[in-house]
């Protein structure tokens, strides 16, 4: 995996808000087939670079390159067509739209109606109560069925980077297993997968490499397992520590 | 009795057309989050515009004119929208408010400027039409039913089942995520001032058939339409539609026990009792095309 050439690469990154630097001097890589997990405190900073590799912020400083491309500069508009997806950590549906609808602007770039179709079939074959629903205004669905309506529409344009924000949020621990056996699936069919987590246990579990993101730059990063390890990682962001370690 | 199906009969023919003002309005609002008081503009702009190729040296077909006016109200709406709302995009609503009663106002007077402040009427006969018993519906009348009928089915059709259509609802209601999946939100604000205009120009041409023209028509329709737009619940187009209906027949129901001045008052009072204790709308959510 290392040897060869990352599909996602993020040098020096620096962005904020209204000239509030929030995101200094990052660096953060993607290869093929890998899933990469950020984790860090709230307010960290970790939807923020989400948001900026996908151009709804600008970068001030540093540069992205996706797939051999310099994309520092692409709006977040022309992303979709350059084979990446996004799911927001909120408002990552259109809860006026029905499922049916929801997953057809998922696919709003296949421009053959026939192919959209076919697409929606299939993860309506991987999710049926999608299917039952689908004629269901989406703000009907609970949060979880929400969370995978979501993913399910960043797929639908067959991305070759999934960027993943914080998607167990807020979930029961039952659906938090679907979200993340499905992220796991996902990951089998080929994809990349960049994903913000808060339950950084379970994220750095399944992923295999993970970030450290505090006040706004990558302070550990490395081999996921080797992070879940680490003592400081440990007592500084993944909860508690060795106690609850000991307990568990 | 004959008065009451009468009225119904009004009501339900001027509630059809008012229903083309309001879902034009709702649109716009739906996706730019103002309310274009200019709109009423362009229904009397449509009007005029309709007028000028029906009278001589043109002498044009009704039906002709009405389109050819629909043509130009859609270009007036799009020079509006480049020239003075695109450079306010990420300005406040009011300041696009305020900038919409601007143009409104001038438009009003350069109508008033280029045809003069009397009321004209087309130049077509109001032959008498066909009667049910003691209730009279004129043939210019059933056109009018007619075509609003089909242009409400097709705005349906629309924005139910085509890609343009899904997306024009999709930008309004999540903007962001719109633009996650690679939906352009400039294509999608020209397709809805496209629609509006439309739907203004149509609706404005059906009004002068069944009424007359005068120019400053523009701001009692605008007054009925928000009227509309309040009760269905901003953005939200079906309810926008049943609320033109709902205007519609109030008015004509209103005069049978208020006196014929009140008429233009009623809307008015709709709104007024409206943002006093509803302005969610009646009929649900304040946010999103649907
Ligand atoms: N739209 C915004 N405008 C201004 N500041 C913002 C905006 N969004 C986030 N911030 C600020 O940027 C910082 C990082 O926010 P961000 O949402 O990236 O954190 P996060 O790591 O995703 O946190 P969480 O775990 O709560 O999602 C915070 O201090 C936040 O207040
Ligand atoms: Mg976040």
């Amino acid at each position: 995996m290392e040897n060869s050439a990352p599909i996602l690469e993020v040098t020096s990154l620096a962005t904020g808000y209204h000239r509030v630097k929030i995101v200094k001097n990052l660096q953060l890589s993607v290869f093929p087939a890998e899933i990469v997990c950020i984790i860090g405190p709230n307010g960290a900073g970790k939807s923020t670079v989400l948001r900026a590799v996908y151009g709804f912020l600008s970068c001030w400083e540093g540069n992205i390159r996706f797939k051999d491309e310099d994309i520092t500069h692409l709006p977040a508009v022309k992303r979709a067509a350059k084979g990446m997806a996004l799911v927001h950590q909120d408002g990552n549906i259109f809860p006026n739209l029905t499922i049916q609808e929801n997953l057809e602007m998922g696919g709003y770039l296949i421009p053959e109606a026939s192919e959209r179709r076919a697409r929606m079939d299939r993860l309506f074959a991987q999710l049926p109560f999608l299917h039952e629903k689908r004629k269901q205004a989406a703000r009907s669905l609970s949060g979880g069925e929400r969370q995978l309506l979501a993913i399910g529409m960043a797929l639908m344009t067959e991305p070759d980077l999934l960027l993943l924000d914080e998607p167990s949020m807020g979930l029961s621990p039952q659906m938090m297993d679907r979200v993340f056996s499905w992220i796991v699936t996902i990951h089998e069919a080929g994809k990349s997968i960049l994903m913000v987590e808060q339950n950084a246990k379970q994220a750095l579990e399944l992923a295999h490499r993970g970030y450290v993101l505090d006040l706004g730059t990558n302070r550990f990063e490395g081999d996921a397992k080797r992070l879940l390890d680490d003592p400081k990682v440990k007592r500084l962001y993944l909860g508690g520590g060795d106690i609850n370690e000991d307990l568990s | 009795m004959t008065l009451i199906l009468q009225s119904l009969l009004d009501g339900l023919i001027a509630g059809s057309i008012y229903a083309l003002f309001a879902t034009g309005l709702t649109l716009i609002y739906g996706t730019l989050h103002f309310i274009n008081f200019a709109h009423g503009e362009l229904i009397m702009a449509g009007a005029y515009l309709a007028y000028l190729f029906m009278i001589p040296p043109l002498s044009f077909s009704p039906f002709l004119s009405a389109g050819l006016a629909v043509l130009g109200i859609i270009g007036l709406a799009l020079l509006m929208d480049k020239a003075v709302f695109r450079p306010l995009r990420n300005a406040s609503p009011l300041l696009l408010l305020i900038a919409s009663l601007g143009i409104s106002l001038f438009l009003q007077n350069l109508a008033q400027a280029v045809w003069g402040a009397e009321i004209r009427t087309f130049p077509f006969s109001l032959e008498r039409g066909l009667s049910f018993g003691p209730v009279v519906i004129t043939r210019v009348q059933i056109t009018i039913l007619f075509v609003a009928a089909a242009t409400i089915l097709f705005l349906y059709l629309l924005l139910k089942f085509t890609r343009a259509g899904k997306a024009i609802r999709g930008v309004s209601d999540n903007p962001r995520l719109a633009e996650t999946f690679g939906v352009e939100s400039e294509k999608i604000i020209r397709n809805v001032w496209i629609l509006a205009a439309a739907l203004a120009a149509v609706g404005g041409v059906l009004y002068a058939a069944d009424t007359n023209l005068e120019p400053h028509m523009g701001i009692i329709n605008l007054v009925r339409a928000f009227a509309a737009v309040l009760l269905g619940g901003t953005g939200n187009v079906w309810g926008a539609l049943i609320g033109g209906f709902v205007i519609g027949l109030s008015e004509n129901l209103g005069v049978l026990i208020l006196p014929l001045g009140y008429k233009d008052a009623i809307a008015f009072f709709i709104i007024i009792i409206l943002l006093l204790f509803r302005p969610e709308g009646i009929l649900g959510t304040r946010w999103g095309v649907r």
